[in-house]
């Protein structure tokens, strides 16, 4: 076993809060030009997420889904392959398991909520075969099929939920599904619910593939160098499907534990963009299943904690996600692996300037 | 009908033909620039704010290149010069662009989502008189708002810049051989950089003919995936200019049908679906060609 580098490490550390104190500053100042103290800001934004047992429940809540999604993405983002389709792999997911949570009755609840799972996974795996197919056959760029086909996803369940399976309630909802289908919840004040669990069972999943598995090798293969993988004899092309059918599964589960979890019954738009989150978190996380647990809490933390932000000082939830992009920015480059490191960059940078 | 329909194509496809035509520029300098969505945004939005404050259309149109200008020099930024991955650069921007006009809305308007008052003045559709004698091809191109005919006058000059001028010639050394166009003494970067900073421009008009053309309002993520139809526009035309225009008036078509079948007794959303899976097709087969006769088996890089 290699010895552990302690300053290799704290290094790489370093790196990845970096961007998050930066994007922090940076929604200081946006505080500031608005008018408030982003000190009193952000105090309230962490008391909201973390002060009490209600607060902590709930932000374990908030990070549920975006683990998986982050997840999700993280697979197909380890082989370079941009499954931007995420959320709508999540949609037809979630109504899937609805669907199977409110037709089939009378069946174990064990078994009835294993069963809307599956139907999930089966629903984003195969939505995601589409883009898996024309990126592995024809090399048609994954990204725009994918955000292509996250509308397609996103209207045909809308359309479904308001025409074919209307509860006639008045919203955009499918009738309630059975309640042998629930996932319990820990706490009454508290909307979390054994998703969270569920969620961890996927890392630990995750985890396991990247870590012993021949596919999680070939993905690592295939993210380093596609060339060189399809030269030592790999079929990259069934890979390609493989890995985003595999990231679409995950993305299914991710909507199955929201409508099984919390609003037992699909109802049309719920997502307020887990999937476009699940990326920042991939990102955050460095595509590590633990990076991306603590990525996750981080964004349930910002997620929680942004409405009490919102309700006590009267800044916007939108900061979160101008703070979310802001990271993206400062993770987008790599500080390590690029020939310098960030700081010379910029040194050479300004060096550059002063001359000319 | 037809002549309505085909009216209207070109209405829905004029900001995906600017924001596609501002992509080619990146596209030929081998720069994957998924910003054209959040520049666009950021275009239409400085485009109504500024409307509304100066009642000027002239100072609205500058202020939205301005701003599309500014995020587009941080892609080039994180992008270029910190070489950062440009995908998650662009989903940045856009992701950027999203938050911080609704924070700006609600913070210093107190609206949410939308944005509309009767202050705000938009551009003002154009009649011109000697189109009326054409039959057909008048009334398709007749009575538009401004930035139609401007997409169509860009259209020609991209051409001419891409394929007759030096400029032109250089963009496409970079994107062919980065490092040949290195070795021959041509600023990679400054090349790349002015792309980007042309598809600003180019994505600001197609926000203000967003906002500002057919409506006079800014509503929340008002693009709506128009600069990813852009890109797929590109894709598709293979990277001509000919063609990034047919494939954007495609779209465009495919948008205005459904639009027309929203009318009959169909359910919208089904409808709405429309133009997407269209796209998806299009790529499809699209891409189904470009393999046939092509011995690689490999994946390749972009």
């Amino acid at each position: 076993m290699a010895k552990i580098d302690y300053k290799q490490i704290s290094k790489r550390v370093f790196y990845l809060i970096l961007p998050v104190i930066f994007a922090f500053i940076v929604g200081a100042i946006l505080i500031i030009i608005s008018g408030h103290n982003p000190i009193e800001a952000y105090s309230a934004m962490f008391r909201g997420a973390l002060v009490g047992k209600s607060a902590l429940y709930n932000t374990l809540f908030s990070a549920t889904p975006i683990i998986v999604t982050g997840l999700a993405i993280s697979v197909a983002f380890k082989a370079n392959l941009f499954n931007m389709g995420v959320e709508g792999q999540m949609y037809l997911g979630a109504f899937a398991a609805a669907y199977v949570g409110f037709t089939l009755k009378g069946i174990p609840t064990v078994i009835h909520v294993l069963l809307c799972i599956v139907a999930a996974i089966i629903a984003g795996g195969l939505f995601a075969l589409i883009p898996g197919v024309l990126k592995g056959r024809f090399n048609v760029n994954e990204m725009v099929v994918t955000i292509m086909l996250n509308y397609v996803a996103i209207l045909l369940t809308d359309y479904l939920t308001n025409f074919v399976f209307y509860s006639g309630e008045g919203y955009a909802a499918t009738y309630p599904i059975e309640q042998s289908a629930y996932l319990p919840r820990f706490m009454k004040t508290s909307q979390l619910n054994f998703a969270f669990l569920i969620a961890i069972v996927m890392v630990c999943i995750v985890y396991y593939i990247f870590k012993y598995t021949r596919l999680g090798f070939e993905i690592k293969a295939i993210g380093h160098n596609v060339s060189f993988a399809e030269a030592t004899g790999m079929n990259t092309r069934k890979k390609t499907i493989i890995i985003m059918v595999v990231s679409g599964m995950l993305a299914g589960v991710a909507g199955a534990g929201e409508i099984l979890g919390v609003h037992h019954r699909f109802i049309a738009g719920f997502s307020p963009g887990y999937g476009w989150d699940g990326m920042t978190i991939a990102l955050l996380g460095k595509n590590n299943p633990i990076g991306i647990l603590i990525a996750a809490l981080f964004f349930g933390i910002l997620k929680n904690g942004g409405s009490t932000m919102e309700l006590m000082v009267g800044v916007p939830r939108s900061l979160i996600s101008i703070i979310q992009g802001l990271i993206i920015f400062f993770l987008a480059v790599d500080y390590l692996n690029t020939e310098f490191s960030f700081m010379s960059r910029l040194k050479l940078m300004f060096r550059r300037k002063v001359r000319s | 009908m037809i002549e309505a329909i085909l009216h209207t194509s070109l209405r829905m496809a004029t900001p995906i033909v600017l924001a596609a035509l501002g992509g080619l520029f990146t596209h030929k300098a081998n720069v994957l620039n998924i910003a054209l969505e959040g520049m666009m945004l950021i275009g239409a939005f400085a485009g109504v704010i500024a409307s509304f404050a100066t009642g000027s259309i002239f100072i609205a149109i500058i202020s939205a290149i301005v701003a599309s200008m500014l995020f587009a020099l941080l892609f080039n930024v994180f992008g270029i010069t910190l070489k950062g991955n440009f995908i998650i650069t662009g989903l940045a921007v856009n992701i950027f662009a999203a938050g911080l006009t609704s924070f700006v809305l609600q913070v210093a308007f107190g609206r949410r989502g939308v944005f509309s008052d009767p202050k705000i003045v938009g551009t003002t559709p154009i009649h011109i008189e000697f189109l009326d004698k054409i039959p057909f091809i008048g009334p398709i191109l007749n009575n538009h708002s401004p930035m139609v005919y401007v997409s169509i006058i860009i259209a020609i000059l991209v051409y001419f810049v891409l394929n007759h001028t030096k400029y032109g010639i250089y963009v496409r050394a970079v994107g062919e051989n980065e490092e040949a166009a290195k070795a021959i003494g041509i600023k990679v970067n400054r090349i790349k950089y002015s792309t980007v900073y042309i598809s600003a421009i180019l994505c600001a008009l197609a926000g203000i003919n967003l906002s500002l053309g057919n409506l006079t309002m800014f509503v929340e993520n008002m693009t709506n995936g128009r600069g990813f139809i852009a890109l797929a526009a590109i894709f598709c035309g293979r990277g001509t200019t000919l063609g990034t225009y047919v494939f954007s008036f495609l779209f465009g078509f495919a948008d205005s049908i459904q639009m027309r079948l929203q009318n009959l007794n169909i359910p919208g959303t089904f409808i709405q679906m429309i133009p997407f899976i269209f796209i998806v097709l299009v790529l499809s087969i699209v891409g189904a060609v470009r393999m046939i006769g092509n011995l690689d088996r490999g994946i390749k890089d972009e």
